[in-house]
This record gives structure tokens, sequence and C-alpha cells, in this order.
């Protein structure tokens, strides 16, 4: 009854604004969750078009692991191999422990004689916490070691060892912190080949010479961009190729 | 006039005369020819310099509405050099189907020449004298004119044309499984006269299927025919489709009259054709194969790709008693119809007391295992234990087309008698040899579907690209900074309590006068001089600073500039008047003290500028 007449006592507005809010979040997920559903009973029935086409409409309203996973699924089944590992790759990029898209990454790419990515030591690093993980411990230790070593000198508090040794190894955790954080930062350039026999140009033109063709599904880190093309790097070599033929596991 | 020759000049000279002395000395006895190009040389060599002729005609040239004739073109020059048109020109009457094609070196004197025929397949449906009209098909890069062929499409034939005989290709089944293996049989009957010929070059032709030609055989044999019964030259061979769907088959080979290409069986009497064989390309009509995969669901241990139906016979040991670490041989003979010559051995079980190494394919060859029915499987087998009592049952299936299901096979275990080893033996000796070791990496699959979304994200941009991120790690710095103001803050009123005391009278002040103002807009005159009063007690206590019921208005003016009389007259009125009010009782203020409201405001003023 109180909580009652405390929010009659506020404005209308801020309480009808906070409504409308909450029922759009509940939309969301609502909406998120039945089309997961949606997707999967359009797979279960055969329809694999119509359930990759849900899953990857659900997949950019809400990235999950789960989603990833089943929509890679059925662009495997439907014979496209450069969205599927797409797909797969992007699930491994919301949950790095995911076992299910490692065993289907390391399926697709026997089956279709493919490379995986060649990680550096920072970016292997990287794969051992989630991505937002190494950014949330990161702050806090780097925050914590200066709160330890600024608060006693701002409040006037008696120096102790414990706060000296609690901010030294919330320096060390920072830096530790910092190879994955790069790490991350480089991988977010990692990108799938989606089309079979992509060409791969010499110059950022329609009329380039062909250095080699590239097979879907084929790893490739994206250096730059020139209008509609984009220079890459594989372990085939480097060369340009069109923006809508790469697939980024972290779209820009 | 002469030049002199220098010693340099004579040393020069006789370098180089010496130099070619020792280049003649050293010349290598001339080089023994290439066995491999010597076999090449003494190859008759194919003619491929000779002018090259085309013959086109029409086999039979004369049909009956309906009827079918075979176009036949033939070049003395080799296939792939020949730049086959894919449509022909022809009369509209004519239905015409590609043929089979082919290519035959036949001797020529010293040298083969090539000869590749064209077949296509017309069907005429109206009566008429059709001719295909020449054309230009070219050959090595030069043009060769394809001559014109006629063909006569008549109800009834003057002259009485014989029936060529039909080459007819003929399936096993027709309704497999891929990687079942079919026989396909390809018949050329003789003519009505009994007279046969050969067929040599004989393939089947299509996409999907490998044709195995180990288990080839041909037979000349007796065939009932509609005009009675007639010698048949038969040729059969195994074809296993490796791919589902529908394929299309068929059969082509050219007649070669007597000329028998390997062994051949003839059974019953048979007129053989002598003279010289035309060598014409004979094809089939296609037969159609439908294949389907093998279902996955019902799999059964030990499958390794067997098709057919399999028994197998009773398995034997190499002795029945070992010592640990002593390999036996475990053999079994397994027979039946199917892919019995391709079966591969089971993959050997991971057992606890044994070592099982793969089993061997029987070496004996395709055709040996055909004739003899069975094939064997070997496993080396090494006892671990001497614990053991048998051998391990080793699984094995396969897949019975008839059923279209997996039947279990598995070889049995057999007592055997192990003892300890009379020497110390390292068991590690035998690892890897079941498979895989425990912690290798299994063999990728897809996984099923996810059930649920999983984890989720809201972007899969990571925080630290985000823009807000640089702006949330400024909070913690401002958080220090206002700890540190605070802090240096709560210092300073420390050191200077009256800052406090003077803003907390200025608050009470206001508050005070709030009152004031609310009882004097509704005439409420005791309340009005009652909260005048106090605001003034309030505003004040700081300058002295005392308790602020204590103050009485003598304590007030002080504070009040001295030129403002009427100032001070009305705050006198107004502690006077509070206090008969409150010290006698039955007097009430005076109504006329909400007169002096103006000047108590002028004075409350005063007194807040003095508290900031």
């Amino acid at each position: 009854m109180k909580a009652c007449s405390h929010i009659s006592q506020r404005d209308p507005f801020v309480v009808a604004l906070q409504a409308a809010m909450l029922l759009l979040v509940a939309q969301i997920g609502f909406s998120a969750g039945g089309d997961f559903h949606a997707g999967l009973n359009a797979y279960r029935s055969g329809d694999c078009p119509r359930a990759a086409e849900v899953w990857s409409k659900h997949s950019q309203l809400q990235p999950a692991s789960g989603t990833f996973i089943n929509l890679g699924l059925a662009e495997w089944h439907l014979g496209r191999r450069g969205p599927a590992v797409l797909a797969w790759e992007r699930a491994l990029w919301v949950d790095p422990f995911n076992a299910d898209a490692r065993e289907n990454l390391r399926f697709a790419r026997k089956a279709a004689q493919l490379e995986a990515p060649t990680l550096t030591w920072f970016e292997a690093a990287s794969l051992w916490l989630p991505i937002n993980a190494w950014a949330l411990v990161a702050g806090i230790s780097l925050w914590a070691a200066v709160a330890f070593v600024t608060l006693p000198r701002i409040l006037r508090w008696r120096r102790a060892n414990w706060q000296q040794a609690l901010a030294a190894a919330g320096f060390a955790i920072f830096l530790l912190c910092l190879p994955s954080l790069y790490g991350i930062n480089t991988r977010s350039r990692l990108g799938i080949v989606l089309e079979k026999e992509t060409e791969l140009r010499l110059t950022p033109t329609r009329s380039a010479q062909t250095m080699m063709l590239l097979p879907a599904g084929q790893p490739a880190r994206w250096e730059r961009a020139r209008g509609e093309y984009l220079l890459i790097r594989t372990g085939y070599g480097q060369g340009w190729i069109e923006r809508s033929q790469l697939g980024l596991v972290c779209p820009k | 006039m002469r030049r002199a020759h220098t010693p340099a000049h004579l040393a020069c000279l006789a370098l180089l005369c010496s130099s070619i002395a020792i280049c003649l000395a050293q010349t290598p006895p001339p080089s023994q020819p290439d066995p491999t190009v010597q076999l090449l040389q003494s190859q008759p060599q194919v003619d491929t310099a000779s002018p090259v002729v085309a013959a086109a005609t029409f086999d039979p040239p004369v049909v009956r509405p309906g009827g079918t004739s075979t176009y036949r073109v033939t070049f003395n020059a080799m296939m792939d050099s020949v730049q086959w048109p894919e449509d022909l020109v022809a009369p509209k009457q004519l239905e015409l189907q590609p043929g089979g094609r082919g290519q035959l070196l036949l001797p020529a004197g010293a040298s083969l020449q090539p000869r590749t025929t064209f077949n296509t397949r017309v069907k005429a449906t109206n009566t008429g004298a059709f001719t295909i009209p020449r054309y230009l098909v070219y050959v090595y890069g030069k043009p060769v004119t394809v001559p014109a062929a006629d063909l006569q499409v008549v109800e009834d034939p003057a002259v009485a044309v014989p029936a060529t005989p039909e080459v007819r290709l003929s399936l096993g089944a027709t309704n497999v499984f891929v990687g079942q293996p079919v026989s396909a049989r390809v018949v050329l009957e003789g003519n009505v006269n009994g007279v046969l010929q050969a067929l040599a070059q004989i393939k089947l032709v299509g996409e999907g299927f490998v044709t195995d030609t180990t288990f080839a055989r041909q037979t000349i044999q007796p065939m009932d025919a509609a005009s009675g019964s007639l010698p048949a030259f038969v040729y059969e061979t195994s074809l296993t489709p490796v791919t589902a769907g529908v394929l299309p088959i068929t059969a082509q080979g050219f007649t070669a009259g007597n000329q028998f290409v390997g062994p051949i069986t003839i059974t019953g009497r048979a007129t053989i054709l002598g003279g010289t064989p035309l060598y014409e390309l004979r094809d089939t009509l296609p037969v159609m194969l439908k294949v389907r995969t093998i279902p996955q669901d019902g799999r059964l241990p030990g499958y390794h790709g067997g098709i057919g139906q399999f028994r197998a016979d009773s398995p034997a040991l190499s002795t029945n008693s070992v010592q640990v670490g002593e390999p036996v041989t475990f053999s079994v003979n397994v027979m039946g119809s199917g892919n019995l010559a391709r079966l591969i051995p089971p993959a050997p079980p991971k057992v606890e007391g044994w070592k099982v190494y793969a089993g061997k394919p029987d070496p004996g060859p395709a055709q040996l295992i055909e004739a003899r029915g069975f094939i064997t499987f070997r496993f080396t087998l090494v006892p671990t234990s001497e614990k053991t009592k048998a051998t391990p049952a080793i699984p094995f299936s396969y897949f019975d087309p008839a059923s279209e299901r997996y039947v279990a096979l598995d070889l049995p275990s057999l007592p055997i008698a192990v003892k300890p080893s009379a020497v110390p033996i390292n068991l590690d000796d035998f690892a890897d040899a079941a498979g895989p070791a425990v912690g290798a990496r299994a063999e990728p699959k897809l996984s099923a579907l996810a059930p649920g979304r999983g984890k989720t994200m809201a972007s899969l941009q990571p925080w630290q690209q985000h823009p807000w991120f640089p702006l949330v790690q400024l909070a913690p710095v401002v958080l220090f900074a206002g700890l540190w103001g605070w802090d240096r803050r709560r210092r300073f009123l420390a050191a200077n309590p009256e800052i406090v005391l003077r803003r907390r009278a200025r608050r009470a002040l206001q508050r005070e006068w709030t009152a004031v103002r609310r009882a004097a807009s509704v005439g409420d005159t005791p309340r009005f001089a009652a909260g005048v009063v106090s605001a003034f007690r309030v505003a004040c206590a700081p300058h002295y600073p005392a308790e602020p019921r204590a103050l009485v208005s003598t304590d007030v003016l002080p504070l009040l500039p001295e030129s403002e009389s009427a100032m001070h007259t009305a705050v006198r009125a107004v502690f006077a008047a509070t206090n008969a009010e409150r010290f006698a009782a039955s007097q009430t203020p005076p109504a006329d003290l909400l007169a002096l409201r103006h000047e108590l405001e002028r004075a409350r003023t005063l007194l807040e500028e003095k508290l900031r």
C-alpha cells in the first residue's frame, strides 16, 4: 500500500515512461525467445532456409551462442559453408568455452579442407575469458589499484602493508589483462570468406588481376578498406575482395 | 708492320691449345639410348599426318515410320582432335539423340591409323527421303567436310533390308544402394542366319559409377529370340554406383568380326563372321539405374561398407595356448554375395586383457576372391593378462540391400589358454594397437541443435570498442575527485564551525519565515508574531553565539542599523507582543502587528545578509 501510494505520488509521465520501457524490454525478450523456437520448429520440419532466416534475424537482435550454433547448422545443411563457419566463429566469440561450436568448426574445416585462423599468443590468451570479462577485470583491477594507492592519501589514513599489496596485485592483474585486450581487438578484425571461389584481387578495382580464388569459409584478417573493397590477409597471401564477400566475426 | 709476339700472347695461345686438347680427350662416349624412349620408338606410330577423311552413313539406310536408325560419322583422326558440333543440322522430321562416341587404333602397314566414330540415334516418324546435308567439322584445327547422308523412311520397302543386330544392355538390378555392386550384361545377337561377330573395346558410359573390369568375362552362347535360338556374344562385367540418384547408363563397343580380345567361352553352335572386321561403333539405349544412399539409422558396430548377404565360417586360431605378450592369429572366412572382394575387416575392438591389431585385407586378387567365393580376415591378437580365457568377440556387420537393414555378423570369441610370460615384457609396447589411445581426439562431427539461446551479449562489439567505454573509465576519477573534495571541505568546516552555524541559521530563518508569511496571509497575528520572533532569534544566535531561545529584542536590535528607527520599533513591538502573550495569557497580540510586516521583512533581509 505504501509502495502504491509512493508510485501514485510520482510524476505520471515518468511512470508511463518506465512502464513503456518495461514493456519494450519484455517484448524484445519474448520476441527473441519466440523467434528462436520458431527456427527450431522450421529446422525440425526440414525447412532449413526458413530456419536460417529466422535465426539470422534473431542473432542480429540479440547475439547468443545457441542461436549462432543453430544458424551454422542450418547454413551448413543448405550448402553455404562460408556463412556456417562464420556463425560458429561468432558462437565462439560470444562463448569461448562452447564445445559444440568448437567441434562444428573442426568438422567443417576437416570436411571442406579449410584452414583455421592462425592466432597470435595474445589472441590465444584472449580466449581464456569471455571478451567483455577482460575489460571488466582490467577496469576493476586498475581502479582498485589506483584506489589503494590514492585513497589513503586523500582520506589521510595510515598506510598499511595490505593496501600496498592489494595495489600491487591490482596493477599486476591489469598488466596481465592488457595483452588479452589487445588480442580481442585484433581478433575483432578476423573475418570469414562467405562465397566460394572468391577472387582475391591485386588492386581494389573491378578489372583487377585475380591472384587466386579463395574457398568459402577461408579465414582472413581485415587490414583496411577502400571504397567497396577490403584489403585482407589470408594464409594464401594478401589482396582485395569485395566487402560483401567477407563476413567479420565482430561486425563493425 | 709486323707485331711482335709477347710472352703473354704465347702463354695464352698455349693455354687455348691445351684446353682444346683436354676437351677433345674428354669427349664422352655416345650415350646409351633411354630404354623408355627405345620402347616408345619401337611402337608403331599413330598416323596423324594423312589427310583426314570423314564418312557419314545411316545404319540401316531404310527404316519404317517410327523406326530408329544410327547416323554414324567416322574420321581417320584422333577423337580429341575432332571438334564435334553439339547440334547437328537435320530435317525437322528426324528426332536426333546423341549416341556413343569412341576411338580405335587400327594397324595400317607400319603405323596405326586412328578411327573415331560419332553415333547419333535418329528416329523418323514420317515417310519420305531425308538428308542430313554436308557440313564442316574442324579436325586438327582444319576444316573437314562431312558428306551428306540419306535416310529413306518407307511404309513397305521394295527391297528387304536386313535388320542390323542391336546391342543390348541389361543390369542385374536397377534399384540399388551406393556401393552395392551391380552386374552388367552387354549382348550382341547374331543375325537371322546365325552369323555373329565379336565386340571390342566394350565400355559402360555414364557418370556416378565405377566399372570393375577385373570381373569382366565374354562368352558366346545361344539365346532365345523371336526367330528361334540364335547365338549371341555376351560381355559381363560389374559396376559399383558411387553417387545417389537416377543414373543413365549406356554401353558401346566396336564390331570386331572374329577378332577376339582375351579369353572367351563358346557354348553351342555359332558361325562367326570372317573377313576384315568393319569396326562399327554400336551403342545401346540408356538403362536407368536408381541409386539410394545407405540409411544411417540402425547402423551396427563393426560396419565397414559391406553390402550384400554374407555369412562367416567358423573362426580359427593359430594356436590355443599362448603366453602373455605372444601374438596369436585369429582368422575367419566370410562368404556370400555382394562386394565380397572389396570387404574390409572390421575395426579391432578395444578390450581389457587383449591388444587387437587391425585386420589385414585379404592379399588375394579380386578375381581369385570372387572365384573361390570367400574372403579371409586375419587379426593379430596379443594377450596382456594371463587371466583371459577367451579371445574377444569382434563386432562386424553388413548392410543387406534386400531387407534394407543392417545385419550383425559378429566374429565370435574362441577359448584360449594364456600363461604368464616366461620373460618380463613391457606391455606399453602394445600401445595404440586397438585404435586411438585414451585421450586422443575423436573424429569431429556436427553437434545437435542447441535447445536454448545459451550465453547472450547485447552486441558482438567488445566493450572497449564502444564510445561509452572511456567515459565509464572516467567515473572512478570523478569519484576520487569527489572524495578528495568532500574530505577537504569536511576538514575546512571542522576548522571553521561558524560557517556551519550560519548556514544552519540561514536555513532555519528561511523555514521560519515561510511560516510567517503563511500566517500573515491568513491574518493569524499570534502565529505571525511568534514566527517573527523565532526567526529573528535563529538569525541572531550565530553572532553571539547563544542559544536562540535565550535571545531577546535587545540582542536583536544591535544587529540592525541604528538609523532604521522604524525597523527597531517594529522589532520591539513584535517581541513585546510575544512576551505579553506568553506571560499574560489573557492578552492577545494587537491586530495591527501585521501592518509592520514590511519593516519586519526588511529586518529579515538584513539579518539574512549578515549570515552569509
